[in-house]
């Protein structure tokens, strides 16, 4: 198993439980630490901090029997069903690959070098980039300019932009209410949970957001802290640059993104790549209509652990897989609201299809926030315990 | 010990992956890692009844899908929306109530109503066989170390 998010951590789990213990898992993570992307837009709305949100993998290894390997994977070589890893080498029976998101900057080659964006923070994987761009913000002055681009679809979290900056504009209502949020939206209109959004910003943040749809960020000036889009020169004292996304780099490695060379595609029953069936992707990095949520990546790894252990008792995994997906966002520090759907496994279309039913909740409201809070901490003891 | 004779009793499954302990050596991972690494794998005592033979895995795949808002196996971790032990019929005329709209809710007539009256009765056996009660588990929050990717 390499990667250890959402999808990784649920499938080392449920794979050991669900084959009685019968099953040798070995995960490859990279970080020491489980950081939880959901909520970490509270941490710059202020009414969080990212260490509530950091946890071990300790309980996860000792009550599942679940072999650990702190380190990096740097080839993959599907023939010998082999691994390399920076201190060595590992070799596996099946490999499940859940890497996350891969940033792409290639649409602006002035930020090629790591070094010249250091000041422009995605914050689009929690972690020490959250942190800079909270800092970023404390330090802007009242007054300022705070610009967030967001990319085309599909992209980690649909709603996330979104949250994000209500969470912005939280901060900014109560700090520095003279200050302005410019939304550059590559993408022609808001793309999750609209009316709910544009209710939220019109009566919570009246004044405070400027929304532009269909402005893809062109060229950017780091230095001078200007943006450039089709339309207009941008300046701005805080500059979120969310870029467009692909599969993580150990899929790409692996040469699985054979969708738009972006995302991977694989059977919905097991997740096994079509390119390779004795390799499954899990989580954010698959072709899927679904959104890119941690409650989804959590349902492949569920799909998947099941499938893997019908696989080694001879059996056929189940042809028409169910699951659901909840992705809560918070408008304000304690209001909340949310999508939610039943997905079903369509043999024809080959596809999880939507059932009817599903939705938007009315409107956010704090009861919300206190269920979405209650379904972080039943997710995280879920995938980490 | 048990856990080598629960494998070997179950021939569907692979042999265990292999590591190349060799070259980890070689490579500078210490041996006391080596030695912890494996006692990790050890240490496994599955203090989780098996599931998997008592239920398909198409319920199983649901229920868990049901765990991110009701915890692992309806231990809900806050407290709240336990479904751990609640009585078949209640489940299955709560759910059945959603559907219907009859039942007030955020969210959980969007869920009810993606399933079947199968599935739902399969989960009602799932979540009413589970004894309430148990105390969850939570991983504690801890202080960022700067070097995460
Ligand atoms: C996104 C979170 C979420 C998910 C996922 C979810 N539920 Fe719920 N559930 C709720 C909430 C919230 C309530 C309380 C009613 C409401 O506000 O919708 C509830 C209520 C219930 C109740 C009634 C509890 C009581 O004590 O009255 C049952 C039974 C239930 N859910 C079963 C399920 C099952 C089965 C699934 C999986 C198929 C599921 N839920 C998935 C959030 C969720």
């Amino acid at each position: 198993m390499v990667g250890a998010g959402f999808a990784g951590a649920t499938l080392a789990k449920y794979l050991r439980l669900w084959s009685n213990y019968g099953v040798e898992v070995i995960v490859v993570e990279q970080n020491r630490q489980f950081i939880s992307c959901p909520l970490s837009n509270l941490v710059l709305g202020g009414s969080r901090e990212l260490s509530s949100l950091t946890f071990g993998y300790d309980m996860l290894q000792r009550h599942h029997g679940i072999q650990w390997v702190h380190d990096q994977v740097t080839a993959i070589d599907p023939e010998r069903r082999k691994l390399t890893l920076l201190r060595g080498e590992l070799s596996y029976d099946r490999l499940v690959l859940a890497p996350g998101v891969d940033f792409d900057y290639s649409a602006w080659p002035e930020l090629a070098e790591a070094s010249a964006r250091a000041d422009l923070p995605h914050a689009w994987k929690a972690g020490p980039q959250t942190q800079l761009l909270r800092k970023q913000l404390e330090a802007m002055p009242d007054g300022g300019v705070f610009a967030i681009s967001i990319p085309k679809a599909p992209f980690r979290c649909p709603p996330g932009p979104y949250e994000r900056i209500c969470q912005v504009a939280h901060y900014l209502k109560q700090h520095k209410p003279k200050s302005k949020i410019i939304v550059l939206d590559a993408n022609p209109d808001i793309i999750a949970k609209k009316p709910l959004f544009s209710r939220a910003w019109q009566e919570l943040y009246p004044g405070l957001i400027d929304y532009r749809p269909n402005s893809s960020v062109l060229h950017v000036q780091a230095a001078q802290h200007k943006l450039e889009t089709e339309f207009e020169q941008i300046s701005a004292d805080v500059i979120n640059l969310i870029p467009p996304q692909l599969a993580g780099k150990v899929a790409q490695m692996a040469g699985l993104n054979n969708v738009d060379s972006r995302w991977c595609k694989v059977d919905f029953r097991s997740y096994a790549s079509s390119l390779a069936p004795e390799i499954h992707v899990l989580g954010d990095a698959i072709f899927s209509p679904q959104p890119k949520s941690a409650h989804i990546a959590t349902s492949h790894a569920h799909v998947c652990a099941n499938a893997i252990v019908a696989l080694l008792r001879g059996e056929a995994p189940d042809p028409e897989p169910v699951f659901a997906n909840t992705c809560y966002s918070f408008v304000s520090d304690d209001a909340a609201m949310h999508v939610a759907n039943v997905y079903r496994y369509d043999a024809a279309k080959e596809l999880m299809v939507t059932m009817e039913g599903g939705g938007l909740s009315e409107a956010a409201s704090t009861l919300e926030g206190t269920y979405a809070l209650s379904w972080a901490r039943n997710i995280w003891s879920d995938t980490l315990t | 010990m048990e856990r080598m004779a629960a494998l070997q009793s179950r021939p569907w499954v692979f042999a265990h992956a292999r590591v190349i302990h060799d070259v980890f050596v070689l490579a500078g991972l210490s041996l006391v890692s080596l030695a912890l690494w494996s006692a990790s794998a050890q240490a496994a005592q599955p203090d989780h009844p098996s599931l998997a033979y008592t239920y398909p895995s198409h319920t199983l795949t649901l229920a868990a899908s049901c765990a991110v808002c009701h915890g692992t196996n309806g231990h809900s971790a806050s407290g709240m929306l336990g479904l751990a032990g609640m009585p078949a019929a209640q489940f299955i005329s709560k759910l059945q109530a959603y559907r219907a709209g009859s039942l007030p809710a955020t969210v959980m007539h969007q869920h009810a109503r993606g399933l079947t009256e199968t599935e739902i009765q399969a989960l009602a056996q799932y979540f009413s066989a589970q004894s309430p009660g148990k105390t969850v588990l939570e991983p504690q929050p801890q202080a960022l170390e700067q070097d995460h990717d």
